[in-house]
């Protein structure tokens, strides 16, 4: 486990930020952190970051208690805000060598590591540059090499690639994968939902400083598509099937446009298919298509976050 | 010691390496330079149309000269390290550079430390630079390599004690503007507030007594020792020791030698005074490192 967290605490005077978050990560993940402005992400991540101290709850990182200030828990957290801050007159490499000096690594070893990041982050030859004449792209890639430079296990970003345009951010993924793959735990929050959908493999929803779903990405989708309306495509005895559906007991709200009919439906699987049966015997009915509407990470995270009643607690 | 480099050192080395790319230290450095070396060869020109005058060294005017370079170095010192300062750490947070250093192995101290010893360097850079002005009065002599170094010690002092005070202001402001701003009111109240605060307690104990009732030295004893934070007594002090033969300081003062004392001239007020801007450097380091350590910090 390279992080868990358990009934974390925050608040600020009378505003609760944190309210009982629990989370757990597996080492290798590359999790996304996902919330709605003020849920608590960047809250959650400074603390992480031992920036802040929570009211209450218990912090682990790679197994160890984190208290607040220990530096050597530090050394396993690399830490990417979300914006870049700058020094006049560094350059590339002296940015990074300061940074790693301040992790006690010198000479040529740091030159070795920080020569390596560059590589990594597609930056390699930029050495001799000065961090303030890199685009906004770049300077977010030197961010990310900075928070590995002394090879930390846990890589946490707050919406790095905010800012960055559609080409830029893709690439920015891209890295961040790759960065993944050789054995990065990285936790990522962002609110643009499509480039988490594209590469985490597990996505945490906060709201109001919980955590309201949890699970894999395929997992999620599942949970949640349960609740979309059922659309279908019938081609003969339209009229028929649509008075079936309307006297149907879990059927409510249903729309017709052309041949395509749309119904909320609040039964499970086996449900679904015996309303198909019934279509196909009862009424006649010739469906060209039939299942439930396929819900995007975006409308996943607005069925959450966007009415309580309607929140589904999925933790671990 | 090896925690004290691998801790302090990549501040004070990323510190000095930025602050010596920029004209700034250049520019710094030949103004102050310019004005030292003005003052010295002015009064230098004064000293040999004398002796051609009056046939002989005037050596107290040597000794003046040497008073009047080192005197203008201080208040150039106390003026400077403010503008050195006052930005080191709210132009961290002005930048969003201080959460990633605090994420960092570093300590909230080794960043206030590193910060506060590349001011010293620049300090140094200074007074270095004003050796070959300094070192006119040995054309005739009257100061010791000594007396160079006790005056290169207090400056030292001075620059850590005002410094400290400005990397406070720097802490706990979170714009540069009001950190520099508080930081010279700061300075203005060390060299001048002390003084005023000493007329105003004498004053107040004149309206209390009794009529007929004279206030004492001994009753403004304890409170003069506010004086051993006021830089400008300290190089008065120093000065006078230096140079001898001077007036008491006494002379200086309007209110019958109830604020400057005598005991002001003494190498013991010397001591005491550094130790007391010393401490209060400690402390005022203390405080920035407890400002900027973001689990003390008000959300």
């Amino acid at each position: 486990m390279m992080l868990k967290i358990c009934n974390l605490k925050k608040s600020y005077g009378k505003i609760r930020a944190l309210r009982d978050l629990n989370l757990e990560i597996e080492d290798g993940e590359l999790f996304g952190f996902v919330g709605p402005n003020g849920a608590g992400k960047t809250t959650t991540i400074r603390i992480l970051t031992g920036l802040l101290r929570a009211d209450s709850g218990t912090v682990e990182i790679d197994g160890q208690p984190m208290r607040c200030g220990d530096g050597k828990l530090k050394e396993k957290i690399g830490y990417v805000p979300d914006f870049f801050g700058v020094y006049d007159n560094v350059r590339v490499s002296e940015y990074l060598e300061f940074y790693a000096s301040a992790y006690g690594i010198t000479g040529l070893v740091a030159r070795r590591r920080y020569m390596e990041l560059l590589d990594m982050v597609g930056l390699g030859g930029r050495e001799d540059h000065y961090v303030d004449s890199l685009s906004r792209g770049m300077k977010q890639r030197l961010g990310v090499a900075r928070a590995l430079v002394h090879n930390p296990r846990l890589l946490i970003l707050d919406e790095p690639a905010a800012g960055l345009d559609p080409r830029t951010r893709q690439d920015f993924i891209q890295m961040l994968k790759e960065i993944n793959k050789c054995g990065k735990t990285i936790l990522i929050s962002s609110h643009i939902l499509s480039e988490l959908g594209e590469m985490c493999t597990d996505i945490g929803i906060i709201e109001e400083g919980a955590m309201v779903l949890r699970g894999s990405l395929v997992d999620i989708l599942a949970m949640v598509n349960t609740s979309n309306p059922l659309e279908m495509r019938i081609y003969k005895n339209l009229p028929e099937a649509v008075a079936l559906l309307r006297r149907h007991p879990l059927v409510h709200n249903v729309t017709i446009d052309g041949n395509q009919v749309v119904a909320g439906f609040s039964g499970g699987q086996m449900d679904e298919a015996r309303l198909l049966g019934q279509l196909v015997t009862e009424a006649g009915a010739l469906v060209g298509s039939f299942g439930r509407r396929q819900g995007g990470l975006e409308s996943v995270f607005m069925q959450i976050t966007g009415s309580k009643e309607e929140k589904v607690v999925a933790q671990g | 010691m090896m925690r004290f480099v691998s801790h302090v050192f990549p501040i004070y080395q990323k510190e000095t390496m930025t602050s010596s790319r920029t004209t700034r230290l250049t520019v710094i450095v030949m103004i102050f330079n310019l004005i030292l070396a003005l003052i010295g060869l002015l009064q230098l020109q004064l000293i040999v149309r004398d002796s051609g005058y009056y046939g002989d060294t005037p050596y107290a005017s040597l000794l003046q000269m040497y008073t009047l370079v080192a005197a203008f170095e201080a208040a150039f010192i106390l003026f400077i390290v403010p503008a050195l300062t006052a930005g080191s750490i709210s132009g961290e947070r002005e930048r969003q550079t201080l959460d990633i250093l605090l994420c960092t192995r570093l300590r909230p101290a080794d960043i206030v430390v590193g910060k506060l010893l590349s001011c010293l360097s620049t300090a140094f850079v200074l007074m270095l630079s004003s050796l070959p002005v300094l070192t006119l009065v040995y054309i005739y002599g009257g100061i010791s390599v000594w007396d160079l170094a006790v005056l290169f010690g207090c400056l030292t002092v001075t620059t850590l004690f005002i410094g400290s005070i400005s990397t406070l202001f720097s802490a706990l402001m979170k714009r540069t503007t009001m950190a520099t701003v508080l930081s010279y009111l700061s300075v203005i109240f060390v060299t001048v507030g002390t003084y005023l605060v000493l007329v105003m307690v004498l004053n107040i104990y004149n309206v209390l007594t009794p009529n007929g009732v004279v206030v004492t030295g001994e009753t403004m004893a304890p409170w003069n020792n506010l004086l051993l934070i006021n830089p400008a007594i300290t190089f008065y002090s120093l000065f006078s020791q230096q140079i001898g033969g001077t007036e008491s300081i006494s002379m200086l003062n309007w209110y019958n030698g109830y604020i400057f004392t005598d005991r002001m001239l003494t190498p013991d007020w010397l001591l005491l005074s550094c130790a007391a801007q010393l401490a209060l450097s400690v402390l005022f380091i203390w405080l920035a490192a407890y400002a900027i350590n973001p689990l003390h910090r008000k959300s």
